[in-house]
């Protein structure tokens, strides 16, 4: 995917707000990628504009050779559905509904047969070692175990890109560590492109590139020298 | 995405919401359980009554005096004494009327009856023998009238249930003397109760010989109405034509529009009746209709309550590859779902109620009433309560599917 002089300008009662000025670069597949920067740095308008969730004002986002402005709204969804997950701060899980049907809830809109749905789901789910709490619901489960069910989540359509906003925001430092295990494993093992945001130097050293905003343009985009590597992704 | 998932996550949605869910479709239980009731139940009062009025006899023909009443306050019209002794001798003769089977006067008003100091006042009923085949009111004690009670202007009464007991509430009454306007009566018949449903309360009657009604209790020479009984279903309307042409032959009237009589047939009644009763019930049905709209306006607000309060899952749900098409859906369902659910529930509902109802009625009251399953109002319901699931739905399903993802990720 390449971004090319990506703008975004939000309309606010006559004033207008440059959220993104010409940011431009390329993310080879498979890299394991953080978008950091402060708050207000634009880094999650980024986000949901490589995610296919907003529209850049101005400029080019070329996603799998195809200008996102030439994708209708049918393919938008098939495109968020089948090639991006995403990893929310917030978990986003469906009340009331056990682990095993909010894992399969990308699967009813993939038009993947029912009779698989069961067993991508479990497999999804036994990835991030959670077959245990199959019938469980969020409600039940501990924050960590949460943000690993919207892992699976993310991984049940096995989409090329996962996105991950703010993955460990919401987490106690131990149950963080584990997710970005979970996180950093499945770029290595399963080739998927990652592209994590955060603002903690700590979590964004678990990738293999660093980009940084400030200001809605690219303060700095490096290679990670010294690359943090979890603790073999423990059972 | 097929129908089959999208009524699956619809249901989904609904079950996470039991009680919020059960409480919409209240709306729309009452009001579909209402018009059930309604309808069955006006179905119920119809057939009881028009069975009734064929009970009375549909080979029956009234002859009433007067002009046909020209309006509602035209009552002068029917306050007439033109049916007369010579009316009826010449109405029984066969070459008049080739297809009479029997032709019976009859004189009515209300006068006071006095035993023992009791003293109540039942409708007297002046007839002849045929009275009690023509109305089934057949004593259960003692005989009926009689042609020479008639011929003789004989001072015998047949007492209904309720006057033997209001004049007399422990002895029986047979063979014993009355007083009605202070005239002595032997009473040589009593009716069986029939309870309040009949159109005629024969409980409140007492049925004497038209010519002692005639001659000691109102001192008029004329008849209040004519029945004739044709010997054919087939000739009535034959019959009703003989009628007319002898009586005006009779009162020398040439214009048929200045009759001084009226005919009824049971079928002219029994069509009054059903437009009436037809009329009634669809007037109720519709007032109960209006609750299904107010119901429709509840599952509205409840689903824009709902579409608020699932922000977040509809932009993760958008988020996840969701189309509009598959949002809208999945509210649209989640409507009409309810508002069907709703309509199942009310029919259910509404035919127990009405079943219940009926029960009792028949059991209770002793009345023919039976319980019809009003099926086109049935289907009906279940139509107008989905329909109005798919229109209030509309709305709040298209705010839904406009969502975007990302406000409504951001939505706290």
């Amino acid at each position: 995917m390449e971004v090319k002089n990506l703008e975004k300008t939000y309309h606010d009662e006559q004033v207008a707000t440059n959220v993104l000025k010409k940011v431009s670069f390329e993310i080879p597949e498979g890299q394991f990628i953080a978008i950091m920067g402060p708050s207000g740095s634009g880094k999650s308008t980024l986000l949901h504009i490589l995610g296919f969730l907003d529209e850049p004002t101005g400029g080019e986002y070329i996603f799998d050779g195809k200008n996102l402005e030439d994708y209708d709204e049918e393919e938008v969804a098939y495109v968020r559905n089948k090639k991006l997950g995403f990893i929310f701060q917030s978990f986003n899980l469906l009340p009331r509904t056990t682990i095993l049907e909010n894992v399969k809830l990308p699967l009813t809109y993939s038009g993947v047969k029912e009779e698989l749905w069961d067993d991508m789901a479990r497999e999804a789910i036994e990835s991030v070692g959670l077959s245990h709490r199959l019938d469980f619901e969020p409600s039940q489960l501990s924050g960590g175990e949460k943000q690993r069910v919207a892992i699976a989540r993310a991984l049940v359509n096995k989409p090329q890109v996962i996105f991950a906003d703010e993955p460990t925001g919401n987490l106690d430092s131990k149950s963080g560590e584990l997710v970005m295990d979970i996180i950093q494993k499945l770029n290595r093992d399963k080739g998927h492109t990652i592209i994590l945001i955060t603002h903690e130097t700590y979590t964004a050293e678990y990738a293999e590139r660093i980009i940084k905003l400030r200001d809605g343009a690219i303060e700095s985009d490096e290679e990670v020298k010294e690359r943090r590597t979890g603790k073999a992704f423990i059972k | 995405m097929t129908l089959k998932h999208s009524v699956k996550i619809a249901l989904g949605g609904l079950r996470t919401n039991k009680t919020r869910s059960s409480l919409t479709i209240l709306g729309i239980v009452i009001g579909v359980t209402a018009i059930i009731m309604v309808v069955s139940l006006g179905q119920g009062a119809q057939d009881l009554i028009l069975g009734q009025i064929q009970g009375i006899g549909a080979k029956t023909i009234g002859i009433i005096p007067g002009r046909t009443p020209k309006g509602p306050t035209d009552v002068l019209a029917t306050l007439s004494a033109s049916l007369k002794q010579r009316d009826l001798d010449l109405l029984s003769r066969k070459e008049n009327l080739p297809h009479q089977d029997g032709i019976m006067p009859i004189v009515f008003g209300s006068e006071t009856a006095t035993y023992e100091g009791e003293t109540y006042r039942p409708t007297i009923f002046g007839g002849t023998e045929m009275m009690a085949e023509i109305y089934d009111a057949f004593p259960s004690e003692g005989r009926n009238l009689s042609d020479d009670d008639v011929r003789g202007s004989a001072d015998v009464v047949i007492l209904g249930a309720k006057v033997a007991k209001e004049l007399s509430p422990n002895q029986n009454l047979l063979g014993e003397r009355i007083k009605i306007k202070g005239r002595n009566f032997l009473v040589i018949g009593l009716l069986p109760e029939k309870g309040g449903s009949s159109l005629f309360n024969f409980d409140e009657i007492a049925m004497l010989p038209y010519t002692t009604a005639q001659n000691y209790i109102f001192g008029i020479k004329h008849f209040n109405r004519i029945v004739v009984r044709a010997d054919n279903e087939a000739n009535i309307g034959k019959t009703v034509e003989d009628i007319k042409i002898t009586l005006r032959d009779a009162h020398n009237i040439t214009d048929p529009n200045k009759d001084d009589f009226g005919i009824e047939t049971q079928a002219d009644a029994l069509k009054t009746v059903g437009t009436i009763l037809n009329t009634l019930t669809l007037f109720l049905a519709l007032v109960a209709a209006i609750s299904l709209v107010v119901g429709g306006i509840g599952i509205m607000n409840i689903m824009l309550v709902s579409v608020t309060e699932r922000t977040r899952e509809i932009g993760l749900r958008k988020a996840l590859g969701a189309t509009k098409k598959n949002i809208l859906t999945q509210f649209l369902l989640e409507a009409t779902m309810l508002t069907g659910i709703g309509g199942l529930i009310g029919i259910v509902l509404g035919s127990l109620l009405s079943f219940a109802i009926a029960f009792i009625i028949s059991n209770v009251y002793g009345m023919a009433w039976s319980f019809t399953f009003p099926w086109v109002a049935a289907f009906l319901g279940i139509a107008v309560s989905a329909t109005v699931g798919l229109i209030f739905g509309i709305y709040p399903a298209k705010k839904a599917a406009a969502k975007s993802p990302i406000e409504a990720l951001r939505y706290e």
